[in-house]
């Protein structure tokens, strides 16, 4: 009986299989020699943390995407293509990324990858898309070893660590008297990234500056504010994200520290404010984008974003909103290819080509290494708004 | 330099006494029902959202919020033995394993779901009162988080050791079906223990999410450290995984202060090992002889 009966399921379970797999040849059969795969869509996968400690930014990445593909679709497409997009979660670490960056090449053969919101997800990612030959556009990890590592797939529309490091303390050399420094870092390649560009920059300029590290997931930062705080300085930079970013400054206001603070990109977002709830009263801080930018195209992007998800957006939505722009305008300038790996080729070489492309954050050309030479802004928070300090208002 | 190390000294008692609050009821269900619950830092997550749900939302004041989602948490806590636990008994060991796994990630995802994967801010009455006395620093928060878990040790050791539920806890923990030939009803002993271990980690949940940020991620992040408490302390070992705590969050502050806090984790982990290499059953395990 028992076993009747598994042989029932099982036969279902196999007729079932076939029916589905001789429909699937079906299919195939039946739509190739009606037409080229011209009318499909031009699929890009974006890797980025939608869950783990950088789930937020991960979720305006979504939405950054989201809106620049429907404007884009709703236009009619890129040359008559629509866009289609498609997401994996890598959670912030390196394995998972990786794993994400192989399913979207080889298994949905995505044209092209954005992403991701790490420094060191990407850098792991950019052996695999090496060697797959698929261009990665990157919006928003800062590493500098993103673009100097020689790998000819990558195109950064951000500042880097050490352009935006720089960009802060020339403006704290220039506007202030500070010059005795502690950093508190995230350990990763992005906090390490803009501990070494900061000390360099002392280094030669004058100054003394102390380091501390935290790991991502951190929650006490007692013992290293404990040792910062018998040290005195003038200024405490924390390179680090919004979650552990509001803690220290928390952290910072229980023990009693003296010092201006200053941090760098998430430190700048109203999610980090929401968290901090006052504790960042004072802070300076790089920006990539600002809402009061008058910048036409950003301006026209605030609106759409306002209107389709209801909140203002943030820098990681903008940069990433960019980057689909710099795809659209590559591939509109490519000419046909017979397949999925000559079109991966061909984008990359026209994306190399982009020059003076005017987007939400400024216009982008790309160097021969894939960096774009961008701007940071520089804010500072008061009452839970942002003030900004360069460029100086004209 | 005298002042430093004071104050370093407390900074690790507060860290210290975050771990055993987490470590204790995950020991105790090891030793009682000898169940390695990967479920237990949710169950931490899920009672800080609890504590956050009654206190900044009903506006209850802080104590009676703790003691709320303590309660809440025992419920849960039965559930999850009623659901899980009790059907997987009598299965190999892995299940149970399996099984406490998946509550884990069950939970996570459901709590992404329900609550946003986004950090919130748990303030309470006393986030805002800092304390400062000859240069050391705490707000009541913390001094709190270090007060309620002496107390709940207490009362931990008490139930233990003085009343009758408690016996029959330390029976089970013997010999289960000794204590089964004695008339122990191993059923409800096991959902007495799942109610105490999850309002434990309630109120770890409930006293720590204040002072850090409450997430559905903060479980994921606190288990490691708190596994190699459990593991430091051995298995099971419920004073065991007091002192180990203490000495983990001493020994993460000190290093951090004095040494650098690049060597921090490192630091905790080469006592773990090295202490796992001369004790392999912990610093206050016994090794026990299996018997076939």
């Amino acid at each position: 009986m028992f076993k009747q009966k598994t042989k029932f399921l099982s036969a279902i379970a196999l007729s079932a299989v076939m029916s589905v797999s001789l429909l699937a040849g079906c299919g195939g059969g039946a739509k190739e020699p009606a037409k080229p795969a011209v009318q499909a869509p031009i699929k890009l996968g974006v890797i980025g943390p939608y869950t783990g400690p950088n789930a937020k930014p991960g979720q305006s990445m979504k939405q950054g995407v989201n809106l620049a593909v429907e404007e884009i679709n709703k236009a009619g497409g890129v040359k008559g293509r629509k866009l289609e997009v498609l997401f994996e979660d890598d959670a912030s670490v390196p394995a998972q990324s990786v794993s994400a960056t192989e399913k979207l090449i080889n298994k949905d053969e995505v044209s092209f990858l954005i992403g991701t919101f790490n420094s060191a997800t990407t850098l792991a990612d950019m052996k695999i898309i090496e060697r797959d030959k698929t261009p990665m556009l990157v919006p928003i990890a800062v590493a500098i070893e993103i673009t100097e590592s020689g790998n000819k797939w990558v195109f950064r529309n951000s500042a880097t660590n050490p352009m935006q490091a720089e960009q802060l303390m020339n403006y704290i050399y220039k506007e202030t008297k500070l010059r005795k420094f502690a950093v508190l870092h995230e350990n990763t390649d992005y906090g390490k990234g803009l501990m070494v560009a900061v000390q360099n920059y002392v280094k030669k300029n004058g100054g003394s500056m102390i380091a501390e590290s935290y790991s991502i997931g951190d929650t006490d930062f007692y013992a290293q504010l404990t040792k910062i705080k018998n040290n005195a300085p003038e200024g405490l930079i924390i390179c680090g994200n919004l979650s552990e970013g509001s803690q220290i400054t928390r952290q910072f206001k229980e023990l009693g520290l003296k010092a201006q603070l200053f941090g760098f990109g998430g430190l700048s977002s109203f999610d980090f404010n929401n968290v901090a709830a006052g504790s960042n009263e004072g802070l300076i801080a790089t920006s990539y984008f600002e809402n009061a930018s008058p910048n036409p195209l950003a301006q026209n992007f605030i609106k759409g974003y306002k209107a389709k998800y209801n909140v203002d957006p943030d820098m990681f939505a903008a940069a990433i909103y960019e980057s689909v722009y710099i795809a659209k305008a590559a591939i509109e300038k490519m000419g046909e290819t017979k397949d999925i790996a000559a079109f991966r080729v061909a984008l990359r070489d026209q994306l190399a080509k982009t020059k003076d492309l005017p987007g939400v954050q400024g216009p982008t050309t790309f160097d021969a290494k894939g960096q774009a030479d961008k701007q940071v802004m520089i804010i500072q928070w008061e009452k839970g708004q942002k003030k900004i300090l360069y460029p100086k208002a004209k | 330099m005298f002042q430093e190390f004071v104050q370093q000294i407390v900074n690790g008692l507060v860290l210290g006494s975050t771990y055993a609050l987490i470590a204790l009821g995950l020991t105790m269900i090891y030793g009682i029902l000898g169940i390695v619950n990967w479920a237990h830092s949710e169950l931490y997550m899920l009672g800080a959202f609890v504590g956050v749900f009654l206190v900044v939302h009903l506006k209850l004041p802080f104590l009676l919020g703790l003691v709320l989602a303590m309660l809440v948490m025992a419920l849960f806590g039965m559930a999850m033995d009623l659901l899980v636990f009790r059907p997987l008994r009598s299965a190999p060991e892995m299940n149970m394993i399996i099984g406490t796994l998946g509550i884990s990630i069950f939970l996570v995802q459901a709590a992404v779901i329900v609550f946003s994967p986004n950090p919130v801010r748990f303030p309470t009455e006393f986030s805002d009162a800092y304390l400062s006395f000859m240069g050391i620093s705490i707000t009541l928060q913390r001094l709190m988080v270090f007060c309620v878990t002496l107390v709940l040790i207490a009362l931990l050791n008490y139930i233990i050791k003085y009343t009758t539920v408690g016996k029959a806890m330390r029976a089970c923990e013997q010999n289960r079906d000794a204590a089964k030939l004695m008339g122990i009803d191993i059923n409800r002993i096991s959902l007495i223990t799942c109610a105490i271990g999850a309002a434990l980690a309630a109120a770890a949940g409930t006293l720590v999410g204040p002072i850090f940020l409450v997430s559905p991620q903060m479980g994921l992040a606190a288990i490691s450290k708190v596994f190699a408490v459990v593991i430091l302390g051995g298995m099971g070992n419920v004073p065991g995984a007091i002192w180990a705590a203490f000495i983990l969050g001493l020994a993460e502050s000190l290093t951090a202060g004095f040494i650098s806090s690049y060597y921090k984790d490192v630091v905790t982990f080469c006592i773990l090992i090295t202490v796992l290499i001369i004790k392999p059953a912990g610093l206050f395990g016994r090794s026990q002889i299996e018997k076939v």
